[in-house]
């Protein structure tokens, strides 16, 4: 029997999510470590999508290598923002531009965002990093138009090429592809992810791929002493 | 103080404040150092700092009056003064830091009292009113007072702030609020011996008798926190210079001169000084170690590195913005104490 790409069964999943309203479903991903080849084809479709400028990462993978010669492993370990339940950036907000929806993915303002860097120091997991202003191919004969481009986050369009452009200048992290969410695409790093290690959906739901994965394989959280509850779920 | 000395703060204030509006309207971040893994550096601690100063400064005021009959005393007048400056240039400092400058006054309209800085804020803003009451109403007494609680208020918050990081083992602890408290009691008084025998070496022979025992048993206080807070889980600072700077220049020296009764105002200089290496060095600490092992490596781009030197254009306004809270401390309190003889 042909098995189907497993895109197809976690894009219908997302389409039958996005019937509820969003307090009704609670996004969460799982990665399985053992299909993850480190390629970071998900980083740079993220890069890609986001137009994101240098010093900002969304979806870095971690090259981790533990034991000792000749037990040695290595583990590639995507980092997306972990969406924590109880995130630790959300109250030293000054201003609250940042925080939790009622789908549970945390957001930035970017309006409201004073750019004071609270919620970057008080990350566990790095996840949040900062828009400087910094562009690739500044100092470069010309400025290159794919980095200007307008990209959508939260369910806006935005720009960086504006001196006064409000993302420049604020924390910036992944938000599971909001905008693509609401057009009923899966995130950018599930969809270029070759290994296909990268699930998603709707945790609420209990025959989505993603809980029946989960429900067979052992799961594991990063840093749950930290008590922020993450949503990303790894094997 | 000599009026060659006033020049040159001035000078370095000028310069200083050029730096900084060219940051906030010209050269944005591409003229700072810091980034994603050390999202704050010299500037953070610096405010930390002025804050700190700015507190412990209202408090040695109050002392200086509770101590000699209650009624606030001339040396209260330029301690508050000495706080409102180094407040004010405490907030220049994080104002500039801000990825938006200009958005820095959302915190007033639009506070999350969820975040321990927000309500920092809005005891910054009491103090100032305060200090607006104490220097231009008969209330003196109650403002004064009023000022204190606030100055306790904003040191508290802070503390609970940096605290109260999860993400930041070398910051999460209660000894952080506690350290805030006497670091703030230290450079207070360090500002108000340095910025009291400017102004005025008569008024501080004979009001700030108190002040140089208060500097010295809080700096020997902040440096035994400090050690405990080292070995309690900020071992970072056993191995950062500026930790060492701060004990052998900001508290052995200092106090063997307070003990001799030398070097007029050097040792509050050296105090202050010291305090800042101690901040920055408490900062740098909380970024010292990735958050998640391999992180820093991988993604390779700009300003996502654990290492962080501050930038030409930070050392300028760090050094600009210290010595106009020192020159802007002396300015207001001799043309205010002159207006009150007139």
């Amino acid at each position: 029997m042909e098995r189907e790409d497993i895109l197809l069964t976690m894009q219908r999943d997302l389409a039958k999510a996005m019937q509820k309203p969003p307090e009704k479903r609670r996004w969460g991903m799982l990665i399985d470590t053992r299909k993850c080849v480190g390629c970071h084809a998900c980083t740079i479709g993220c890069v890609a999508e986001y137009k994101l400028p240098p010093g900002v990462v969304y979806r870095p993978v971690i090259d981790k290598v533990s034991g000792k010669f000749p037990d040695v492993k290595r583990q590639f370990l995507p980092r997306p923002c972990y969406q924590c339940e109880n995130p630790s950036c959300v109250p030293v907000c000054p201003v609250g531009a940042t925080k939790k929806e009622a789908d549970g993915i945390v957001s930035i303002d970017y309006e409201k965002c004073i750019g004071c860097r609270s919620c970057i120091a008080n990350c566990p997991y790095g996840a949040r990093t900062f828009d400087a202003g910094d562009y690739y191919t500044e100092n470069q004969p010309a400025l290159q138009e794919y980095e200007k481009a307008g990209f959508f986050e939260y369910g806006k369009q935005w720009r960086r090429d504006g001196k006064h452009a409000s993302v420049i200048g604020s924390a910036r992290k992944c938000h599971f592809c909001t905008s693509r969410l609401q057009k009923g695409l899966l995130p950018i790093c599930v969809s270029t992810c070759i290994g296909r290690a990268t699930f998603f959906g709707d945790l609420n739901d209990e025959q989505s791929l993603i809980k029946k994965v989960m429900g067979a394989g052992k799961v594991y959280r990063i840093k749950e002493e930290a008590g922020t509850d993450p949503r990303v779920y790894y094997i | 103080m000599g009026k060659t000395a006033k020049a040159v703060l001035l000078v370095l204030f000028v310069a200083g404040a050029v730096a900084a509006l060219g940051k906030v309207f010209i050269w944005g971040e591409s003229v700072t150092n810091y980034g994603s893994y050390t999202p704050w550096g010299l500037w953070v601690g610096l405010y930390v700092l002025m804050v700190a100063a700015a507190a412990g400064a209202a408090w040695t005021g109050i002392y200086v009056a509770w101590s000699q009959g209650g009624e606030p005393k001339r040396l209260t007048t330029i301690s508050l003064i000495a706080a409102g400056a180094f407040l004010a240039f405490g907030l220049a400092f994080i104002g500039t830091d801000l990825g938006k400058p200009m958005k820095g006054f959302l915190i007033f309209f639009s506070p999350a009292f969820s975040s321990k800085l927000a309500w920092a804020s809005w005891l910054y803003m009491a103090f100032f009113v305060c200090l607006g009451g104490y220097l231009f109403t008969q209330a003196k007494k109650a403002f004064m007072y009023l000022a204190g609680l606030a100055a306790v208020g904003f040191v508290v918050a802070e503390g609970l702030f940096f605290g109260g990081m999860v993400a930041r083992a070398a910051w999460n602890s209660l000894l952080t609020p506690v350290s805030f408290l006497a670091s703030a009691v230290a450079a207070g008084s360090a500002a108000v011996f340095t910025v009291g025998q400017m102004s005025s070496e008569k008024i501080f022979a004979e009001e700030g008798y108190a002040v140089k025992k208060i500097l010295m048993y809080s700096l020997v206080a902040v440096a035994a926190i400090e050690v405990v807070h080292a070995f309690a889980g900020q071992a970072a600072l056993l191995s950062s210079v500026p930790f060492w700077g701060f004990v052998v220049l900001g508290v052995v020296v200092p106090v063997i001169m307070l003990m001799k009764n030398s070097g007029a105002i050097l040792p509050g200089v050296l105090a202050l000084l010291g305090l800042a290496c101690n901040k920055y060095a408490f900062v740098s600490s909380g970024f010292a170690a990735e958050p998640m092992p391999g992180l820093a490596n991988a993604f390779q781009a700009a300003r996502l590195s654990l290492s962080y030197a501050p930038s030409a254009v930070e050392w300028v306004v760090a050094v600009g913005f210290v010595a106009g809270a020192i020159w802007a401390a002396d300015f207001l309190a001799n043309k205010l104490l002159a207006a009150k003889q007139a």
